[in-house]
């Protein structure tokens, strides 16, 4: 599917899609990224608030922070898989210098897709329109 | 006795108020910046988010206080390291538009150490190409951490005109340094790989060498092959290992006589022949076939568990070995070979 049908698609649906990443600038950054795509994002700062606004918001798509205070990203998808409102939710996973244990971790966790840091966030707002597109985008 | 008592305990006195007061304002000093910089803080992000977002050329207003131009960079270092494309790009492009790349050259040629240090770290993160000649200057400072730094801010450059004088401060940082002559080595082997080659040369020291045949081959870097082939006639035998290794990431099928040779050669360190014995296996010849089972039958335990990886690799032929292995009379061969074959 070309770029532009992906996003006009996302657009249609105007999805809900959760940030969770500590760094305040690059948060923003990934947010006015998929805002101005057409999605509504909720934003956490911390692993915990991650995990809470997953379970009581339910958001189409989850972009997550491999490092992150309070609860790391693996634990989250962990508590994500083991929970009836989100155990399905498309997880992208955000990382620095992943080790195949690592990938091989987070994909065998439910990871639908890992973005090496340092990453476009063009980029990861194609992907994400990717894996809605395939996962069928409702939130 | 008793006024000289008097004066003694005036002037520690004096001294302790001086200390105290001394830190004091020191503390003053970082809660009041620290508070100018909280106050500017969610404008400077909002404004450079605002900026890497959109398309515009225009570049924001100039930072118009110090402590706005501060934040800016602590904010732009703190993101950079995390972005690429497009919107890494446009940060360098602010960087050096606001006066930050600037700030750093100046702080390059201070008298103070850390000012000194930071301005290299800052260059090294942005990887302005408008820094060449400021990073150029500093990899003579007499700072081994500071002109490191910018020998590795020089590797990321396109510019290749400071390639020499990068590889000639590796090459001197090698003994002391190898962990930072090592990144200055990657570095260059990713923005400019042909550089490797000069790290192999002959001339350059064995420190170097070493660094730049492992580093050749986990980049595998197919077009230093034959420099890495000429490598294995060092008499060094951690150089020879190192380029064996290389060349069976590479997959150099044109090292496999050599390589052969290596296997089975008993006036070389163990280690040497335990790399070529891997290397064969990587490059998957079958002529590797009757080294790596004798070294699975007669080798030393890493060896042994080398030439099982290695025989699995070949695929069918030496998977056939494996599985005769299994029923081997001596326990660690069928060991080994249970673990490759599990593998």
């Amino acid at each position: 599917m070309a770029l532009k049908q992906v996003t006009e698609t996302v657009d249609d649906w105007g999805v809900k899609v959760l940030v969770a990443e500590d760094s305040p600038t690059v948060r923003r950054l990934v947010c006015t990224r998929l805002n101005a795509d057409g999605y509504e994002v909720l934003e956490a700062v911390d692993g915990e608030e991650a995990l809470a606004l997953a379970l009581s918001e339910r958001p189409a798509a989850v972009v997550l922070d491999k490092v992150m205070p309070k609860l790391d990203g693996f634990e989250v998808v962990r508590r994500l898989r083991e929970s009836e409102q989100a155990c399905d939710v498309p997880i992208v996973m955000l990382t620095e210098h992943a080790s195949e244990d690592d990938v091989l971790g987070g994909l065998s966790l439910g990871v639908e897709e890992y973005m090496p840091k340092p990453f476009s966030p063009r980029e990861l707002s194609l992907r994400l329109a990717r894996i809605l597109a395939r996962n069928g985008g409702s939130g | 006795m008793t006024a000289a008592l008097v004066w003694v305990v005036a002037a520690l006195a004096a001294v302790f108020l001086l200390l105290l007061v001394a830190i004091v304002a020191r503390r003053w000093l970082a809660d009041r910046r620290g508070a100018a910089d909280g106050a500017v803080r969610p404008g400077v992000e909002a404004t450079l988010v605002d900026y890497l977002a959109t398309e515009e050329d225009r570049a924001p207003p100039p930072p118009r206080t110090v402590a706005e131009r501060r934040v800016l960079r602590e904010v732009s270092l703190a993101t950079i390291g995390e972005l690429r494309g497009r919107e890494r790009e446009r940060l360098v492009t602010l960087a050096e538009r606001s006066g930050i790349i600037a700030e750093a050259e100046a702080e390059l040629r201070s008298r103070r150490l850390l000012r000194r240090r930071a301005g290299a770290e800052a260059l090294r993160q942005f990887h302005s190409e408008a820094s060449a000649a400021a990073l150029s200057a500093a990899l003579a400072d007499p700072d081994l951490e500071t002109s490191l730094s910018c020998a590795v801010a020089l590797a990321e450059l396109d510019d290749s005109a400071p390639i020499a004088a990068v590889l000639e401060r590796a090459d001197e940082a090698c003994e002391e340094r190898p962990g930072a002559a090592a990144a200055i080595l990657v570095a260059l082997g990713r923005r400019h790989p042909e550089a490797l080659g000069e790290a192999l040369d002959s001339e350059r020291s064995t420190g170097l060498r070493r660094l730049a045949a492992a580093i050749a081959g986990e980049l595998r870097l197919a077009e230093h092959a034959e420099a890495l082939r000429a490598a294995l006639e060092d008499p060094d035998d951690e150089l020879v290992a190192r380029a064996a290794r290389g060349l069976g990431m590479i997959g150099d099928a044109a090292a496999l006589e050599r390589l052969l040779e290596l296997a089975a050669a008993e006036d070389r360190a163990w280690f040497v022949r335990l790399a070529a014995t891997g290397a064969l296996g990587e490059i998957g010849d079958e002529r590797a076939l009757a080294p790596l089972e004798r070294e699975l039958q007669e080798g030393a335990w890493p060896a042994q568990a080398k030439a099982a990886r290695a025989l699995r690799s070949l695929g069918g032929r030496g998977e056939a070995v494996l599985r005769q292995a299994l029923g081997s009379p001596r326990e660690a061969v069928r060991e080994h070979a249970r673990v490759a074959l599990e593998d």
